[in-house]
C-alpha cells in the first residue's frame, strides 16, 4: 500500500507539473487505483467508489482538512492507510498550523535523531499532538547550537515586583545534546528567578522537548513564538559580511568568536549606521580583525532578520506574540511579569540585546 | 455542415443536454465521436473535445481517427462531464469569473451524490482540471462534517474494520470529533 501511494503521489505531482503538456503517460494508469480494486474495464455498473482513483480521494481529503480527516480514517481499511500519510499531514501541519513549518519541520525530523525521548511517529500523531498543546514550541534552527529560546515566567509575581530582566546564556551543542544539561539549566533558571518548577511555568525550546513535559500543565498554559535566526545565521551572515570586505576566513570558528567579541546590537540602528565604530581583535593563529559596520548589523538581523535573507518575524515580534498567547491563556488579568523576559542562549549574550528588545517589545505590543 | 447553433448531436435518449444558446459565433466546426464504454456515441464540437485532455493527446498520438472510444466511461456521466464542458468553453470565449462560479455551483448542486461521484472518475480519466476541483470541492463539502457511517454510504464503502478496530480507531481519533452534524 505504501508504495502504491507512493507511485500515486509521483504520479499526482508530475500531473501537476505536467498539467499543460498533458501526455499519455501522465493519464492515471490502473495501478493506481484502491489495492481492493479490479482493473477498471469492465467498470461495476454502481460501485462508483472503487473506481476513484487514491489521488482523486487524496486531494477530497486534503479539501476536507485534518479533523475530518483524522475521522474518515475509521471508514475502511484502505481509507486509514490513505489517511495516515504523512505527505497528507505535513500538508496540513502546513495550512492549518499557525507554527512556522520550518521549525515543525524542523523539530520533528531533525531532533529526533538525537533524543532518545523522542520516539519517531507520524506526521498525523504530530498534529494531534500540536492540537492538544497550542501553541507550543519554540526552535531556534540552527544545526550546531541551541540559543536563543525566549522563555517567559509566567505567574512570578516575585519577579514581577522586582522588575528586573534577566538573561541566562547556555550554549549547548545540538550534536551531542545532553537532557542533563538543559534540566541543569532550568533548573538554575528557577533557582535564580526564585521560583519552584512545580508551581511556575517555563517554556522550553523544542530541543528540550519530552513528552512528559508536552503533555504535561506546564506547556499548555504557555505561548511560544518561533526565531527562525539563532546563533549559526548570525555566524554566517557575519562571514558573508566579512568577505565582502574582502576578509576571508575558512573557519567559521573564528567568526563565532569575533561574533562574540565584537558585535553588539545597535539602541538605534539607523543612527548607528552614520557613526564608524571600529575595533579590532586578535585571534590566535589567525591575526588581527576590525569590524565596523559588521559589529551591529550582525545583531541587527535578530531584529531585522530580512537583511540576512531571512523571511521570518523578528525576536521582538516574537516576544509580542508570546506575550499575546500568554495573555489570551491567562485569565488573570496580572500582566506585571511580561515584565520579566528571560532570553538564554549564546547570541542573548550580545551586549545590547536585553535592552533593545525591551524597547521593541513595548513597541510593538502597544 | 448545419448551422453551429446546433447542440453536438447525440444519438442517446438517455442523455439531456441544455441546448446552447444563439450567442454562439457562427462557423463551421469539426465534430469528434465519443464513444462510452457502453456503445453510446457522442459527437461533440472539436473545442469541447480538446477540453479533455486525454482525448487531445489520443488525437496528437492519431490524428486521423475519428471516433476516440472511452472504455472507462458511462453514457450519464459523459453526457454531464459534456454538459460541464460546453458551458467552460462559454467562460474561455467570454470571461465572466462570477457567472462562472455560479454555474460551476449549480452544477454541482443539482447533481445527486452517486453523479457527483460516478462524475470523478471520468473527469480524472479524461484530464479535466477544472471540472475535478469542482466536483473535489463539492464532495469535501457534502461528507463535511458527517459521520463516518455517512461517508461509508455516500461513496457506497463497505466497513472493512472489526467492532474492536473500530473503537480503538475512534478513540485514537477522539480529537476530532468535534462538531460533527447529525446525518
Amino acid at each position: 500500500m505504501a508504495m502504491s501511494l507512493k507511485k500515486v503521489w509521483e504520479s499526482v505531482t508530475n500531473r501537476r507539473s505536467s498539467c499543460s503538456s498533458s501526455h499519455v503517460d501522465s493519464v492515471i494508469t490502473p495501478q493506481s487505483y484502491t489495492e481492493s480494486t479490479p482493473p477498471p474495464p469492465p467498470p461495476p455498473p454502481l460501485g462508483a467508489f472503487d473506481r476513484l482513483p487514491i489521488c482523486v480521494v487524496f486531494q477530497i481529503v486534503k479539501l476536507v482538512g485534518p479533523n475530518e480527516a483524522a475521522r474518515l480514517s475509521v471508514v475502511c481499511k484502505s481509507w486509514r492507510s490513505l489517511v495516515s500519510d504523512d505527505r497528507l499531514w505535513m500538508y496540513f501541519l502546513q495550512s492549518y498550523h499557525h507554527d512556522t513549518w520550518n521549525s515543525v519541520f524542523f523539530a520533528e525530523t531533525n531532533l529526533q535523531k538525537f533524543s532518545c525521548h523522542i520516539a519517531k511517529s507520524s506526521f498525523m500523531r504530530i498534529y494531534r499532538q500540536r492540537v492538544h498543546v497550542p501553541g507550543a514550541v519554540i526552535v531556534d534552527v540552527t544545526l550546531l547550537e541551541v540559543v536563543l529560546a525566549i522563555t517567559s515566567l509566567a505567574g512570578a509575581n516575585m519577579l514581577a515586583l522586582s522588575g528586573r530582566s534577566a538573561t541566562f546564556s547556555e550554549f549547548i551543542n545540538i550534536e551531542s545534546p545532553s537532557y542533563f544539561r538543559f534540566r541543569n539549566f532550568f533548573a538554575s533558571i528557577y533557582s535564580r528567578m526564585q521560583v519552584k518548577a512545580s508551581t511556575q511555568p517555563i517554556v522550553l525550546s523544542l530541543p528540550l522537548r519530552n513528552d512528559d513535559v508536552l503533555h504535561g500543565k506546564v506547556m499548555r498554559t504557555m505561548g511560544v513564538e518561533v526565531v527562525d535566526v539563532g546563533g549559526l545565521k548570525l555566524t554566517e551572515f557575519l562571514r558573508e559580511q566579512m568577505q565582502q570586505s574582502n576578509m576571508n576566513l575558512r573557519s567559521l570558528f573564528t567568526v563565532r568568536i569575533l561574533k562574540e567579541k565584537l558585535c553588539y546590537v545597535a539602541a538605534d540602528y539607523e543612527n548607528e549606521l552614520s557613526k564608524d565604530i571600529p575595533a579590532s581583535l586578535e585571534v590566535p593563529g589567525e591575526g588581527w580583525f576590525t569590524l565596523s559596520k559588521e559589529r551591529f548589523t550582525t545583531g541587527e538581523v535578530l531584529f531585522q532578520p530580512h537583511i540576512a535573507g531571512v523571511h521570518t518575524k523578528g525576536l521582538h515580534e516574537a516576544v509580542a506574540l508570546c506575550m499575546d498567547h500568554c495573555h489570551v491563556v491567562e485569565s488573570t488579568g496580572d500582566d506585571a511579569w511580561f515584565k520579566s523576559v528571560v532570553l538564554s542562549g549564546g547570541t542573548a549574550c550580545l551586549p545590547g540585546l536585553v535592552g533593545l528588545k525591551k524597547v521593541n517589545v513595548r513597541v510593538s505590543s502597544a | 455542415m448545419s448551422s453551429s447553433t446546433d447542440s453536438p448531436t447525440l444519438t442517446t435518449e438517455t442523455t439531456q443536454l441544455s441546448p446552447q444558446p444563439d450567442t454562439e459565433t457562427a462557423k463551421p466546426t469539426k465534430k469528434i465521436t465519443l464513444k462510452s464504454s457502453d456503445n453510446q456515441i457522442f459527437e461533440v464540437e472539436e473545442s469541447v473535445a480538446m477540453e479533455f485532455a486525454t482525448v487531445k493527446s489520443f488525437f496528437e498520438d492519431s490524428p486521423s481517427t475519428d471516433t476516440v472510444p472511452l472504455p472507462n466511461v458511462t453514457a450519464k456521466p459523459l453526457s454531464q462531464v459534456i454538459e460541464f464542458c460546453k458551458e467552460q468553453i462559454k467562460f474561455k470565449a467570454n470571461p465572466d469569473e462570477a457567472q462562472k462560479k455560479k454555474y460551476n455551483a449549480e452544477f454541482v448542486t443539482e447533481k445527486s451524490d452517486k453523479d457527483l461521484v460516478d462524475m470523478i472518475p471520468v473527469a480524472n480519466y479524461l484530464e479535466i482540471k477544472d471540472l475535478l476541483d469542482v466536483l473535489n470541492q463539492a464532495v469535501a463539502d457534502r461528507i463535511e462534517n458527517k459521520s463516518v457511517e455517512y461517508v461509508r454510504s455516500f461513496f457506497g464503502i463497505d466497513n472493512d474494520f472489526t467492532a474492536e478496530e473500530e473503537a480503538a480507531l475512534r478513540r485514537e481519533h477522539a480529537w476530532a470529533y468535534e462538531g460533527v452534524d447529525e446525518d
